[in-house]
């Protein structure tokens, strides 16, 4: 087994001070290293939390987080993240905004990578006058130049056109293979990850809905159509009919009987939103996403 | 880009050395406030240069020693126009101190912490690599390293312009304990500065909002510094003189009255006019009262340090908690 690069137990949060109740709750999962992975939901779903509660900022309400085996705390040098807003210095410069990076990241700042992705930004440009996608460039430069081993993204590619989206994932993805960087992104428009993830979660009313690689969770569901009967054994994620046809997208539960219904590999997007719809579906995490059980938790520490 | 590169760190600090390189980013980002910090300093001193120059410039108009530009010892005492003014001006430099203590203190509170709590660029500091305790630390250390040295110089420079307008007795706003005078004349300016710093910082991290904090940091401090100044006088012990004695030199005059033969103490104020007497003759007032000796305290001249000390002690000891809480609440909300 390799180590995880993220590895949730219960993890739970409430804010306070917003009256809104939990935002995460009761989260068990394991992101192993490596991989590239899109975490999605709708707005308001957690993601953002569950981002900074790896990151460090928040401490948990309950349940905890471990980060590449360390209190996310500890592990502050080896994390990156860029959150939403892309917070970065208004009154500096881009070249002194890098010469920072520099400055708190002592032993792992890497300039040619920081400069490499920071590309034709204007190096004496006040941060306070860049536009959004500059920004965005400019956080990921930070980001990736002090080499990290975990990258957290929330929402990287919202502000940017989709030439740079294509141009800055590309590097991203560059520098993630050549340093086996895990990275995890969250959005909520899955066309922005899709093919350039290898692994997933979804994150929905606080939850981990599904978790573990791409395929494998694709290849566990079917898109069943036929006539309107019961699909047992198999789980239904989602079931519609439109007259005598029904369509059921359904977890298999041993091989689909073909003689009756006529089976497809739903596409990542279907799936997603067949979810979506149907909170009630039981969450699916594969072996590689479900986390260590308390009991066998001797790794740790 | 070879300018950039010459700035980068050529050793690399260990894991445990980790406040410099939060702190000289925390330089580069503040550094127009930096330089109008300076710029006050330097101010302060050329206005305390500026008068003891005025002073010696117009002594040749002076036909006494003391000051007096008449003849000297014939009853009547008139100063130059320069020395008046600088006694003047003078007199409210321990004000001033305070006021840029709480200058300080706002700052800290606002632009420093609160502003960056506020907008989310604390978040920039803490992915690259600085704990939150780094991230706060270098806040308070930086600047309680600069207001220490910067105190320091402006408490020197005013201990020299107000010890030149000592030589003469006409003096009368510039004695040591005027609450005008008192907090720029020891290490109690330092004192007032770091707490400054301190509450600023707290209220920072516990409000995380610039304005409100700025407030706040304001509030607390005045509160704290009216308090401490209105009792100033009972941090030390004072001295009891009888029978009209008085200490020599520059003393503090606390307290007088007469005592009676049990040893109470009489007080014309709160027993003969406090108590509805129409005011007469005093001494015979408080004679009616029981008084057969006169009384008086004072904190004589050589109180100053004692005095000074125990109040910037009781500043440290605050701002010293004042720094464990904010670390705290840091900690409590981040971990």
């Amino acid at each position: 087994m390799t180590g995880a690069a993220i590895e949730a137990t219960g993890l739970g949060m409430k804010y306070r001070s917003r009256g809104r109740g939990w935002a995460l709750r009761d989260c068990s999962f394991r992101l192993p290293a490596g991989r590239v992975c899109a975490l999605v939901g709708p707005n308001g779903a957690g993601k953002s939390t569950l981002l900074a509660l790896a990151a460090g900022f928040l401490r948990p309400s309950e349940g905890a987080v471990r980060v590449l085996g360390e209190a996310p705390g500890e592990a502050r040098a080896r994390v990156a993240f860029v959150a939403q807003d892309k917070p970065l210095y208004p009154q500096l410069t881009v070249a002194a905004t890098l010469w920072a990076g520099a400055e708190l990241n002592p032993e792992t700042w890497d300039q040619d990578t920081a400069e490499r992705i920071a590309g034709e930004l204007p190096r004496d440009a006040a941060v306070r006058d860049l536009s959004g996608g500059q920004r965005t460039r400019l956080a990921l430069a930070l980001a990736l130049g002090k080499r990290p081993e975990l990258l957290l993204l929330d929402e990287p590619m919202a502000d940017l056109d989709p030439l740079a989206r294509h141009q800055l994932m590309g590097a991203l993805m560059a520098e993630a293979a050549e340093h086996s960087t895990t990275i995890v992104m969250s959005s909520h428009i899955l066309t922005e990850l899709e093919g350039a993830c290898d692994y997933l979660l979804l994150v929905d009313g606080g939850r981990v809905r599904l978790g573990g690689e791409t395929e494998d969770i694709v290849a566990a569901h079917t898109l069943l159509t036929g006539p309107v009967r019961d699909t047992a054994p198999h789980t239904v994620v989602e079931s519609r009919t439109a007259g005598r046809l029904q369509t059921a997208l359904v977890r298999r539960q041993g091989p689909v009987d073909t003689t009756v219904w006529e089976a497809a590999e739903p596409s990542l997007e279907e799936l997603l939103l067949a979810h979506l719809r149907s909170p009630e579906a039981p969450a699916l995490l594969t072996p590689s996403a479900a986390a260590v059980e308390a009991g066998r938790e001797v790794v740790a520490v | 880009m070879s300018a950039l590169d010459l700035r980068a760190p050529a050793v690399p600090t260990g894991p445990g050395t980790g406040l410099r390189g939060p702190v000289r980013v925390l330089l580069r980002q503040h550094r127009r406030s930096l330089w109008t910090a300076g710029a006050l300093l330097v101010l302060g001193i050329g206005i305390v240069v500026g008068l003891r120059i005025w002073v010696s410039a117009a002594a040749s108009a002076e036909l006494c020693p003391d000051g007096d530009t008449t003849a000297c010892g014939d009853g009547s005492y008139l100063p130059t126009q320069a020395r008046s003014a600088t006694e003047a001006y003078l007199s409210g430099g321990g004000t001033v101190v305070l006021l840029l203590a709480g200058l300080i203190g706002v700052f800290v509170a606002g632009p420093l912490i609160a502003r960056e709590l506020e907008s989310g660029t604390f978040r920039l500091a803490w992915t690259q690599s600085v704990t939150p305790a780094q991230w706060l630390a270098a806040r308070l250390a930086l600047p309680a390293a600069l207001v220490t040295a910067g105190v320091t110089v402006l408490v020197l420079v005013y201990r020299w312009g107000w010890s030149g307008m000592r030589s003469t007795s006409a003096v009368y706003e510039l004695g040591w304990y005027q609450s005008g005078v008192n907090p720029a004349l020891g290490p109690v300016a330092i004192g007032y500065a770091l707490l400054a710093v301190a509450v600023g910082a707290l209220s920072a991290v516990v409000v995380r909002r610039t304005v409100p904090a700025m407030g706040a940091t304001a509030l607390v401090l005045a509160v704290v510094t009216l308090g401490i100044g209105k009792r100033r006088y009972e941090l030390w012990p004072t001295v009891r003189f009888l029978d009209g004695n008085r200490p020599s030199g520059d003393a503090w005059h606390i307290e007088s009255g007469m005592l009676t033969a049990s040893g109470k103490e009489i007080s014309y104020w709160t027993d003969c006019v406090g108590a509805g007497t129409v005011p007469e003759d005093p001494a015979a007032c408080m004679r009616k009262l029981g008084g057969i000796t006169d009384f008086a305290d004072y904190h004589p001249a050589s109180h100053f340090w004692p005095l000074q000390l125990v109040e910037t002690g009781i500043l440290l000891v605050l701002a010293a908690l004042a720094v464990a809480l904010a670390f705290r609440v840091l900690r409590r909300r981040h971990g």
